[in-house]
């Protein structure tokens, strides 16, 4: 952990629409539209992935060493898609997002900021 | 609305939306993008119904809109966690001034690679333009704004002698040298230092074969009122100027001694042989010096004309043959001097009186500077730059219809920049960096493009355009044509003159789109948004088009028909087949005492050689005057008053002359062998003398004294025939007498001789002739070899450059006024699409759509030719300088140029309309 560049700490906090697709892609290999519909999912539609930020984030996400693009998972999958997954690299970013969130999550709590968990 | 409109207005909404996107990322992510928006898109619509369909589809456009805003904008690499940009203050907006100048033209210059048909368009519609004028610019520097290297120019004046026959306005004339040295001897001179220069030729042999070549005849000083010193030895000293002890010492020019002498510092004191004369160099010119005649190799002392060149030079009072050339005294004004010169004209004649009671001789003064470039160079030289000028600006309009449509296109790339919060300064600043770019591109393949145009121009420029009007000084010179500093800067500022000119009207265009209505319309409410200050642009820019280029093109339509009226007249003789060539008997030649034998042998030997049809010896066609005199008395008639005689031209002809050049005889006899033996002389007469001496065309017969008499022959001449009217002088000079001697009357020892030669190609000849030439006579040179197509198309060697010039500048304005209007049109038509296909739905037939688009662009170009014809009629003056028997408001050129230009026009209108008919109705309202 000598080099700053690679210390997760140095790129967070990430901005939402990364950590979103971060969370919605996961340990899986996957495509835009599959990406946007896992995070409604996963928000239970409360959230969403505009296209035009997907895209680009997706781009940006690429370029930066977060994702990388993967073979489709399977024959049957549509070739002409790009598909995606993460990084080691990414995972250590999102792991260290999701830590910096705990933290102020328990600092909210300490507060009674944070909403109580049913 | 239904859900299917809902969703394909949606749908359509984010394709454009899309397009914010650079092309890259576009081709990338696009269709995938795209894809996944219907499906998001049609799966809110069967959950949660259109109204929440709709209100996540704007999200998406507006996100788009944003994301691509930012990808276009986003410079370097993306920051290491990839973040993308949010709206607000994008990065470059954030980073400085200088690094939103960088991304414009970063952007700039994607954008334009993006566009490749009119990036070339519009780079190559600039490098015309400023190529043009650049190399126009450059001739004007070369040929009338360069300064000759001379120190303090406006103290530099020429002496002149002048001379007013029976009350005339005086004439300028050249000095005979005795007259030349009561000037320099005078006291008190107001012009001082002064010094006499001429320039004769010669014959140099040494170093090499026998050459002709330059010399000019200057007395001591000369180097030094110019301001220059030798680059080796010295110039000519006060005590080399007695004619009665010649001083024989030359200088060389730089150029002689590098090519000739192999530039050796040893040369000083060397003796060459000039004319048979032994001289010794002295000294070398400074480099690129080649006299005030411009044609100087070899300088030699004025004082050693006589016993080198011509005995009658130092001698004769009236053999006038110089000009002088000097400083005005550090304190004397140039008035001054010119009232001392008057004077001092008074008190030459009154030492040196010519005899005749109607020539007064007097003197003035002329300022070098106004000397220097003669009328018709200056003449062509602002032509050119006017038409050069008005490329440039025809350029200019057709680059701004270019620009204007490109900004058209792009109305929304612009209205979607407005909508994330770009500043209109900071769109009229692209708009400028674009127009900045092209103009850098355009102006440096104009750069390149005049390198090579220089280099033509230099090439085809008439020497004569470089002299004073009277051809005894040129000091101009094209050799050293080409692209320094100063027409760099002119390149330059013409580019970004131009940048400003097209680069304004779409950037204030662009930053005033409509947001609202550009986001909202398509492109049916664009009409109404070209016209600025109540200005239909479309139409101002055709019309301006068309203006410059009827300007052009009836200024090329004059030339042309002068240029064709001047080929169109009667040389007189055949000029085909024709070769001439000049000799000039070597001093000391074995011959010089019978040239007449020399004549004899040469012909003898030049029409013995295969393919010769005939040789003879004479001033040929185009070859000017032997001599030129007046007419004296015709007997029978009263006496001529002196001085009132016609001039007649005198030519010195072998027998044969009129046959082998195919003049025709038209009464009497020509003349042959027995011509010149007696003491009665024979003269030939051309109609034109006939017509002027013998109106009652009863010449044959009758006797003239012509005032050129040899001892012992008899005063009056007889004419023996009269034969047609062959051109000496170039075809836009008026013909005048002239009269023909047999050679043996005037045994000359130069002369020329013409040879008829079969086959195609005249000059084949000239080794066989200098082969002949050289075993009769070695020290003999040969030179003035020219063909006779050759010496023809010298004589109207002024205008054709001028036409050839002015004909490219007026295709090139031809071209791009049909190109604009194409263009304009096109953009037009594309506009009306959705209006036309209304108007054919409703059963408007194809003629009819067509006269709509048609009538608006020809009523433009109509308005313009109008105006342009209005321009021509007022400029046509600028062209008289290079007219022939045409009015500058000849009816043809107008008539011709108009009727060209409004077909161009009319055909470039009519294509891209006749496109509009193709428009399917019902397609093109669907489009909207």
């Amino acid at each position: 952990m000598a080099d700053p560049a690679d210390d997760p700490q140095a790129v967070l906090p990430l901005s939402p629409p990364v950590f979103h697709v971060l969370l919605a892609l996961g340990d899986g290999t996957s495509h835009g539209y599959a990406i946007m519909q896992a995070f409604e999912e996963l928000t239970d539609g409360r959230d969403h992935l505009l296209p035009g930020t997907l895209y680009a984030t997706l781009a940006r996400m690429a370029e930066s060493g977060l994702l990388e693009e993967a073979a489709p998972p399977d024959p049957d999958a549509d070739a002409r898609r790009r598909y995606y997954r993460v990084t080691p690299w990414g995972r250590r970013v999102a792991v260290a997002e999701s830590e910096r969130m705990r933290m102020l999550l328990d600092v909210a709590a300490g507060r009674g900021l944070a909403p109580e968990r049913a | 609305m239904s859900d299917r409109a809902v969703e394909a207005s949606l749908v359509r909404a984010f394709r454009m939306a899309q397009r914010a996107f650079p092309r890259d990322f576009r081709d990338r992510h696009g269709r995938e993008m795209g894809e996944a928006f219907e499906r998001a898109l049609r799966r809110r619509l069967g959950a949660s119904g259109p109204a929440a369909a709709a209100r996540f589809g704007l999200a998406a456009v507006v996100d788009a809109v944003r994301q691509g805003w930012t990808e276009r904008t986003r410079s370097g690499p993306p920051d290491g966690h990839g973040r993308p940009e949010r709206g607000g203050p994008s990065g470059h907006e954030r980073g400085g001034v200088m690094r939103g100048w960088a991304t414009d033209l970063r952007i700039a210059a994607r954008a334009l690679r993006r566009s490749p048909g009119f990036t070339a368009a519009a780079v190559a519609v600039l490098a015309l333009g400023i190529g043009a004028n650049t190399t126009v610019f450059s001739a004007l520097r070369a040929a009338i704004l360069a300064s000759p290297p001379y120190p303090e120019l406006d103290r530099l004046v020429l002496a002149d002698l002048t001379l007013s026959r029976n009350g005339e306005p005086p004439e300028i004339m050249p000095w005979s040298y005795p007259k030349f040295r009561v000037l320099a001897e005078a006291d008190d001179r107001l012009v001082d230092p002064l010094a006499g220069y001429a320039l004769r030729s010669v014959t140099l042999t040494e170093a090499g074969p026998p050459t002709r070549i330059g010399v000019e005849l200057v007395s001591p000083g000369y180097f030094g009122i110019l301001g220059l010193t030798p680059a080796l030895g010295r110039e000519f000293g006060p005590s080399e100027s007695d004619p009665g002890d010649p001083p024989l010492v030359a200088m060389l020019s730089h150029d002689l001694w590098r090519g000739r002498f192999g530039a050796d510092a040893g040369v000083l004191g060397r003796t060459i042989v000039l004319n048979g004369d032994a001289v010794t160099v002295v000294g070398v010119a400074p480099p690129g010096f080649s006299g005030l005649t411009g044609g100087a190799e070899v300088w030699i002392p004025m004082a050693a004309a006589g016993e080198v060149v011509s005995a009658f030079m130092t001698r004769g009072a009236q053999a006038h043959w110089m000009r002088v050339v000097g400083r005005l005294r550090a304190d004397a004004t140039f008035e001054a001097a010119q009232a001392w010169m008057e004077g001092l004209g008074r008190a030459v004649a009154e030492a040196h009186p010519s005899g005749e009671s109607y020539e007064e001789y007097g003197g003035t003064a002329r300022l070098f500077e106004d000397v220097r470039v003669n009328e018709n160079g200056r003449a062509a030289v602002l032509l050119l730059s006017v038409a050069a000028g008005l490329v440039l600006l025809v350029a200019c309009a057709n680059l701004s219809g270019l620009l204007l449509a490109r900004t058209r296109a792009r109305a929304r790339d612009t209205a979607v920049r407005r909508a994330v919060g770009a500043s209109r300064w900071r769109l009229v600043r692209a708009s400028f960096v674009e127009s900045g770019l092209l103009a850098g591109l355009g102006g440096g393949l104009g750069l390149v493009l005049s390198v090579w145009g220089t280099s033509v121009v230099a090439a085809a420029w008439p020497q004569d355009f470089l002299g004073s009007a009277d051809g005894e000084m040129r000091v101009m010179s094209l050799d050293a044509l080409g692209l320094d500093l100063p027409v760099l800067a002119f390149g330059l500022a013409a580019t970004a003159v131009t940048m400003l000119l097209f680069g304004i009207a779409p950037a204030v265009r662009g930053a005033s789109t409509d947001l609202s209505a550009r986001l909202k319309e398509g492109a049916g409410a664009s009409r109404r948004a070209d016209r600025v200050a109540g200005v239909d642009l479309r139409a101002l820019l055709v019309g301006g088009q068309v203006a410059l280029a009827v300007v052009l093109l009836v200024g090329a339509g004059l030339v042309g028909v002068s240029m064709k009226r001047l080929l169109d007249v009667d040389p007189g003789f055949e000029p085909e087949g024709l070769l001439t060539v000049q000799f000039s008997l070597a001093r000391g030649s074995a011959w010089s005492d019978d040239p007449v034998a020399f004549q004899d042998a040469f012909l003898e030997r030049v029409a013995a050689l295969p393919g010769v049809e005939g040789a003879v010896m004479g001033v040929p066609p185009y070859g000017g005057h032997w001599s030129v005199t007046l007419v004296q008395d015709v007997e029978g008639r009263p006496p001529v008053p002196p001085g009132e005689g016609e001039r007649i031209g005198i030519n010195i002809v072998t027998p044969g002359y009129f046959e082998v050049l195919g003049i025709p005889l038209l009464q009497g006899r020509t003349l042959d062998e027995t011509d010149g033996l007696d003491a009665a002389p024979s003269v030939v007469l051309n109609r034109t003398a006939a017509v002027r001496l013998f109106p009652e065309g009863d010449a044959v017969g009758r006797r003239i004294e012509l005032g050129i008499t040899d001892e012992g022959k008899e005063r009056l001449v007889t004419v023996v025939g009269v034969v047609g009217d062959a051109r000496y002088t170039p075809p836009d000079e008026p013909l005048i007498p002239e009269a023909y001697y047999a050679a043996r009357e005037f045994p000359l020892t130069a002369s020329s001789l013409t040879v008829r030669v079969a086959g195609s190609d005249p000059s084949a000849l000239v080794p066989a002739i200098r082969a002949a030439l050289q075993e009769l006579d070695p020290p003999t040179p040969l030179f003035g070899i020219r063909t006779m197509t050759e010496r023809r198309a010298e004589a109207t060697g002024d205008r054709r450059v001028v036409l050839w010039l002015l004909s490219v500048f007026a295709a090139v304005t031809l071209l791009l006024a049909a190109t604009g209007t194409w263009g304009i049109v096109s953009y037009a038509v594309a506009d009306r699409r959705r209006e036309l296909g209304l108007r054919m739905a409703l059963g408007a037939g194809r003629g009819r759509v067509v006269g709509t688009v048609l009538r608006a662009s020809v009523a433009a170009g109509v308005a313009g030719l109008g105006v342009g014809l209005a321009m021509a009629w007022a400029g046509g003056r600028m062209l008289d300088a290079f007219l022939f028997e045409t009015s500058a408001r000849d009816p043809w050129a107008f008539a011709g140029g108009g009727a060209l230009l409004l077909a161009v026009v009319a055909l470039a209108s009519y294509v891209p309309a006749r496109r509009a008919t193709t428009v399917d109705p019902v397609e093109a309202l669907k489009a909207e």
